[in-house]
């Protein structure tokens, strides 16, 4: 047994949910379903108590993306992308993001977002775009940087032009016990 | 990808006991109220000639399903990409041996229907064939989902030991995953333990986890079950800066998480099907070598252990000496399915 080994007693938690994953390891804190005349939603958090929320963004605009922002910074953020592009495969990378694309037009995004107490916050995304008829757009792969170690206090979801369309739905869980 | 484990249990076929063509759940669903679904899938091949485990949405067998991903196989990387198809594809298995999947559903009509899928195709042994991280759609825009049937090409290739669960995220009473652990370290350690679990009757686990390498040099995280250093594969795909790559191999381990420098932070999930009587897969990805605005690489990888006769009661994730630093924190959950 290496020196500073720690042992993890399994921790039975059976909890009863009524309604939208109120359970012992997730809490839903924001379930946003736009009506077309909100451009933002956000939602207040604790990202050091927390440490880790799983966020899922359903966007029916047919133009404009949702972006993210953490605590409404919008200077430090870098990201490493895959990417399939209308059958195109490629990889890219950028350091000096203002905000996180969290889902493009016409999308479903999927992302765990890691938030420890004095730790880079980083988050793990996945992007389905759709174009019409049977025809998948694109499919992303992210990982995203956030270059902070504070505590960021909330999570601020805009749209990157004009008003969310109608429909377009914002789900966010954290990381939380009853 | 597996970026988060929500939800209630709302169909569980059991290991089958006897080879099927297809598993319906009934009507047992309510799109429009139950969210979105995750659907599970480990696959046992049943018959000589089978392959792909299909499934279809409301029973439609019309021309209304497309696809687009990314797959890798040893080396190779490429499109992954059709429409007009009269299923959306699942996993594949050749006979006797398994395939696995994972698939989030965007159930709520008044929209195309989008799936974000994972598929680990035929895995025997420790050699796992393909990874195809993906998107569906359903384009249907009207529809409640009401029922999910799976179905197999080749008759009663849905072999012995195959399971389906499928949770939702809304609309239930009982929750079914549990954290059966976490540890948020307080000072440098080497591992992290996880002992007393039970995977026969967890049947799935899910890790995730964050780490800050301390060690003064590149750190590999590894995840091994029962202490077993011996019996695992994989197939990954990774993305570093402009470059692509993919590989095929065995480890000592499942390689759950890299930095490749001191005070570089990573991030990881790994989605484990538990339950002994074949090999045990798991799928996960991992955001690697971050420092400041640099994300190194990140990548999607599968693995298959070994291992089919024993039960699964210990897990450790383990690096180089004290190269977890304060602050690393992993979380263990077990999915319990009711009943």
């Amino acid at each position: 047994m290496f020196i500073g080994t720690r042992i993890g007693i399994p921790m039975m938690q059976y909890g009863t949910a009524f309604g939208s994953l109120n359970f012992s390891c997730f809490q839903e804190i924001l379930d946003f379903t736009a009506t077309g005349s909100e451009s933002s939603t956000s939602v207040a958090v604790d990202g050091d108590t927390d440490k880790e929320y799983k966020i899922v963004v359903r966007n029916l605009d047919s133009a404009d993306a949702v972006n993210l922002l953490l605590g409404g910074d919008t200077t430090t953020y870098g990201y490493q992308r895959l990417t399939n592009t209308a059958g195109t495969i490629a990889a890219a990378r950028d350091t000096s993001e203002a905000t996180i694309g969290v889902c493009p037009a016409l999308s479903l995004t999927e992302m765990s977002l890691s938030a420890p107490s004095g730790f880079i916050k980083t988050l793990f995304l996945t992007q389905l775009t759709y174009t019409s008829g049977t025809t998948m757009a694109n499919f992303n792969i992210y990982g995203y940087s956030y270059d902070g170690t504070a505590t960021f206090t909330s999570l601020d979801f805009s749209s990157a032009s004009g008003n969310f369309t109608a429909g377009t739905r914002i789900t966010v869980f954290a990381r939380r016990s009853q | 990808m597996i970026t988060s484990i929500l939800g209630g249990v709302v169909f569980d076929s059991g290991d089958l006991a006897s080879a099927a063509s297809s598993i319906s759940t009934g009507n047992i669903l309510n799109g429009d109220k139950d969210g979105w679904y995750t659907i599970i899938i480990r696959h046992i091949g049943g018959a000589a000639g089978g392959s792909n485990c299909l499934f279809r949405l409301n029973n439609d067998s019309g021309a209304n399903y497309g696809r687009k991903g990314i797959v890798a196989s040893n080396t190779s990387v490429g499109d992954w990409s059709a429409t007009g198809e009269t299923y959306a594809v699942a996993t594949n298995a050749e006979n006797t041996h398994s395939g696995f999947y994972v698939g989030r559903l965007y159930a709520k009509s008044g929209s195309v229907r989008l799936i974000n899928g994972f598929r680990v195709k035929d895995i025997n042994g420790t050699t796992v064939t393909e990874i195809v991280p993906h998107g569906t759609v359903w384009n249907n825009t009207a529809d409640n989902i009401t029922n999910i049937t799976f179905y197999v090409g080749t008759a009663n290739h849905l072999g012995i030991g195959t399971r389906i669960i499928i949770l939702k995220s809304d609309n239930f009473t009982e929750s079914a995953w549990v954290r059966v652990g976490s540890q948020v370290l307080g000072a440098p350690a080497s591992s992290v333990t996880f002992s007393g679990l039970d995977g026969d009757r967890d049947v799935l686990y899910y890790l995730s986890g964050s780490f800050l390498n301390a060690y003064a040099g590149a750190n590999t995280l590894l995840l091994n079950f029962n202490a077993d250093a011996t019996n695992y594969g994989y197939q990954n795909l990774q993305a570093l800066n402009t470059s692509l790559t993919a590989g095929r191999g065995t480890f000592t381990g499942v390689i759950l998480a890299y930095a490749n420098a001191q005070n570089e932070y990573g991030q990881f999930n790994q989605l484990i099907f538990a339950k002994q009587g074949f090999i045990r897969p798991c799928i996960g990805n991992r955001v690697m070598s971050v420092s400041g605005t640099t994300v190194t690489a990140i990548d999607a990888i599968a693995h298959s252990w070994n291992v089919t006769n024993t039960n699964l009661t210990q897990m450790v994730v383990s690096g180089a000496s004290n190269g977890l630093a304060a602050g690393t924190q992993v979380d263990l959950y077990a999915l319990r399915p009711l009943g």
